[in-house]
């Protein structure tokens, strides 16, 4: 549907009508005007033409009259020459006096035709001859002169004054006879042009109407579906009022028009109570949110619509209601505007966000009370383990002197399940300094070599129970700045790992320095691990084998790796399962540690 | 040959005082550095102070200061003793003779007494 927008369109055909369709009204109304005016045209020549002819008629009949009447004074005075009874001479008289006034009305019926009216002059002037010698015949009859109106009669004057008349009267009859069958045909080709016009008019004007007709039901089918569109778009959108799923006003300049139930129950009000023209459209604002509301207003005339934002409004009862709030003007066709704005109730989601974030912060202290319960249970423990291990340590010195070798072993065994014990709260420790970024390093320059040759010295005992043969490929020294007893710890965790996962198989160390770092391998044939979980058992309390299989709380492997880059090295591990494993260290040898890679964690 | 173990923990301070004596060597034992203080001031003075950091009352730092400003103390060798990991730093820091690791090594313990205080009498 064409919407007129051009004054000067909508003064000539009525808002909202279709182009075509005006087009074909005019067309239609021309056609009648020119069919109504040909018709005029032809009915006139028709009804002028029909005149002329009747006038015709009259001439004819009239010329017929008079030659008749010449004719009947011409019998009468036969009839007087042949009985001289006088009762022949009224006739005679009476045609005579008729002729001059026949002839005079002759001339006036052809006063338009001068061929016509000169051949009337003509028959006036024989009639007259004629007249006068039928007179001038009578008047020798009465006096009695037979002789001489015999002689007369037979003179040729007389015959030829009589085919004179005779032969006018023919020429005025074939001349108005022409005349007549002219007019004739003329009225004939007008009542068929008539006809002709008629015929073509009113296909023309059954075309236009047919062609109304088909504009008019298009335009219907047309306006039908687009009303139909802009009902069913209008019933979505007060489907969504009436949803009440938000809040939505409507408002002018003078303030709020209309709102959904939605929003009235929000703002407290009840629909049969509620009366929209006591409220602005801001007029809900919590005062501290009403700069928002003046930039809102000020983005509304700049822009027509006003980005949603989060604002509280007071309801009537003065309770507060958290809302998201966005507006934008519609153009209704009117000359003021008018915005529509809607007013969605945060209070549920304002709860769960809270309820969030309690059950966050709770999570955040129960993961802090955990680590501090870690630390403090780690060295509440170690107390007592000291003491413990001092007290069998002295026991066993004890033992020595008193030859009970079942004794001896059992405190033996007791003295290596303290250590194990102090060993596991160390760990337990160290995880705390670590969580809470608080592992200490005290780097001073070291052999790295001489340290791992130490530590496997070290481990000589274990690893002859365990069935591995240790062997350590290292340089003269490979010298650096670290903690040493913090590697100490790494290289005991990395080859009791080796050891453990590896029992009764070789297990070869390797030092070496490349450059500016230092590369420490422990390389096992033990089960191997699965590429999936070759990053996984870096990862505190992780483990690749099953607990019931392995001892230990996964915890070497993480604190190693956390040491490792406390010291800004690297550490990785090859493997393929059931073919051993190599973990491999690299460790910047200069004054690394702590001043160069801070290790916080949080 | 006399060693003060300053400790609060008493299980550790008795065990240590109960191994330094099994070796030959004479142990006194104080709670606190207030403890500690008095002990040296009314005792035979020790040939070395095993000294704890954290306890309660007086601390190992104020105890050490303490020590410092008496000429007659200032200069008895202390060996820190300590869960801190950071053990070798603090000794640096106080100017100690040694540090010892809580939970300590029985014979790392023993040899930081013979290094400051001559083998036991008895082996």
């Amino acid at each position: 549907m064409n919407v007129e927008t051009t004054a000067s369109r909508s003064r000539w055909r009525p808002r909202g009508m279709d182009l075509r369709l005006a087009i074909a009204i005019c067309l239609t109304f021309g056609a009648l005007a020119l069919l109504v005016a040909a018709t005029w045209v032809n009915t006139f020549r028709l009804l002028g033409d029909a005149a002329k002819v009747d006038h015709t008629r009259e001439v004819i009949g009239e010329l017929e009259s008079t030659f008749s009447t010449v004719k009947d004074a011409e019998t009468a005075e036969r009839g007087f020459l042949l009985t001289s009874e006088d009762a022949y001479l009224e006739p005679f008289r009476l045609a005579a006096g008729q002729l001059p006034r026949r002839i005079e009305r002759l001339l006036a019926l052809t006063a338009d035709n001068e061929t016509q009216r000169a051949r009337v002059d003509r028959f006036r002037q024989l009639a007259s001859e004629w007249v006068e010698q039928l007179g001038k015949r009578i008047d020798l009859a009465r006096a009695g002169k037979r002789d001489a109106v015999l002689a007369l009669i037979a003179s040729s004057t007389n015959r030829r004054t009589m085919d004179a008349l005779s032969g006018v009267v023919a020429e005025m009859r074939a001349e108005e006879g022409k005349l007549l069958a002219a007019r004739d045909r003329r009225s004939k080709d007008t009542v068929r042009s008539l006809l002709t016009t008629l015929a073509i008019g009113a296909v023309l004007l059954f075309g236009f109407l047919f062609l109304i007709w088909y504009l008019v039901r298009a335009d219907l089918t047309r306006r039908n579906r687009s009303e139909a569109e802009i009902r069913a778009r209008e019933a979505r959108i007060r489907r969504l009022l009436n949803a009440n799923l938000i809040g939505v006003l409507f408002s002018d300049d003078a303030g709020v028009t209309d709102a959904n139930d939605a929003f009235i129950s929000m703002a407290g009000y009840e629909r049969e109570t509620w009366n929209p023209r006591q409220h602005t459209l801001f007029g809900f604002t919590a005062p501290e949110f009403r700069t928002l509301d003046e930039s809102c207003e000020n983005e509304l005339r700049e822009r027509g619509t006003c980005r949603p934002y989060q604002k509280e409004i007071l309801r009537r009862d003065g309770t507060r209601v958290p809302v998201l709030f966005g507006s934008t003007s519609v153009d209704m066709g009117g000359g003021t505007p008018v915005r529509a704005s809607f007013v969605v109730d945060l209070s549920e989601l304002k709860r769960v966000e809270a309820e969030r974030n309690r059950l966050y912060e709770e999570a955040r202290d129960a993961v802090k009370a955990r680590d501090s319960f870690l630390s403090v249970a780690g060295h509440e423990i170690r107390s007592p383990l000291a003491a413990l291990n001092l007290l069998v340590y002295q026991l066993s010195r004890q033992m020595r002197g008193v030859g009970n070798a079942r004794a001896t072993d059992l405190v033996h065994r007791c003295e290596k399940q303290v250590l194990r014990l102090i060993r596991l709260t160390d760990e337990l420790l160290d995880v705390s300094r670590i969580t809470a970024g608080t592992l200490h390093l005290d780097p001073e320059e070291m052999d790295l070599a001489q340290l791992a040759r130490d530590v496997v010295e070290r481990f000589e005992e274990n690893a002859r129970r365990a069935g591995c043969k240790l062997s350590v490929t290292a340089g003269e020294s490979v010298v650096g700045f670290w903690d040493r007893s913090r590697l100490d710890q790494v290289i005991t965790n990395l080859l009791t790992n080796a050891m453990k996962f590896g029992a009764g198989q070789p297990v070869e160390i390797g030092v070496c320095a490349r450059g500016d770092v230092a590369q420490f391998t422990v390389e096992d044939r033990g089960i191997g691990i699965h590429d999936a979980d070759q990053r996984r058992i870096f990862d505190r309390f992780e483990r690749a084998v099953s607990k019931e299989t392995y001892a230990g709380m996964g915890l070497g492997l993480w604190i190693t790796r956390e040491i490792v880059e406390a010291h800004g090295g690297k550490v990785g591990v090859e493997s393929r399962p059931g073919a051993g494993a190599t973990f491999r260290l690299t460790l910047p040898r200069g004054q690394g540690g702590e001043s160069e890679s801070p290790h916080h964690r949080g | 040959m006399r060693v003060l173990i300053i400790e609060d923990d008493e299980a550790i301070s008795e065990a240590i005082a109960s191994l330094l004596e099994d070796c030959g060597y004479s142990a006194v034992r104080a709670a606190d550095g207030r403890g500690g203080l008095e002990a040296l001031r009314s005792g035979t003075k020790p040939s070395l102070i095993l000294l704890d950091m954290a306890m309660p009352g007086m601390n190992g730092w104020r105890f050490r200061e303490e020590q410092m400003k008496d000429p007659g103390l200032a200069e008895i060798p202390v060996v820190v003793f300590t869960a801190d990991s950071g053990a070798e730093e603090r000794a640096r820091e106080l100017g100690a003779a040694g540090w010892l690791r809580k939970p300590v090594d029985p014979l790392r313990l023993l040899s930081t007494i013979e290094k400051h205080c001559g083998p036991p009498p008895e082996g």
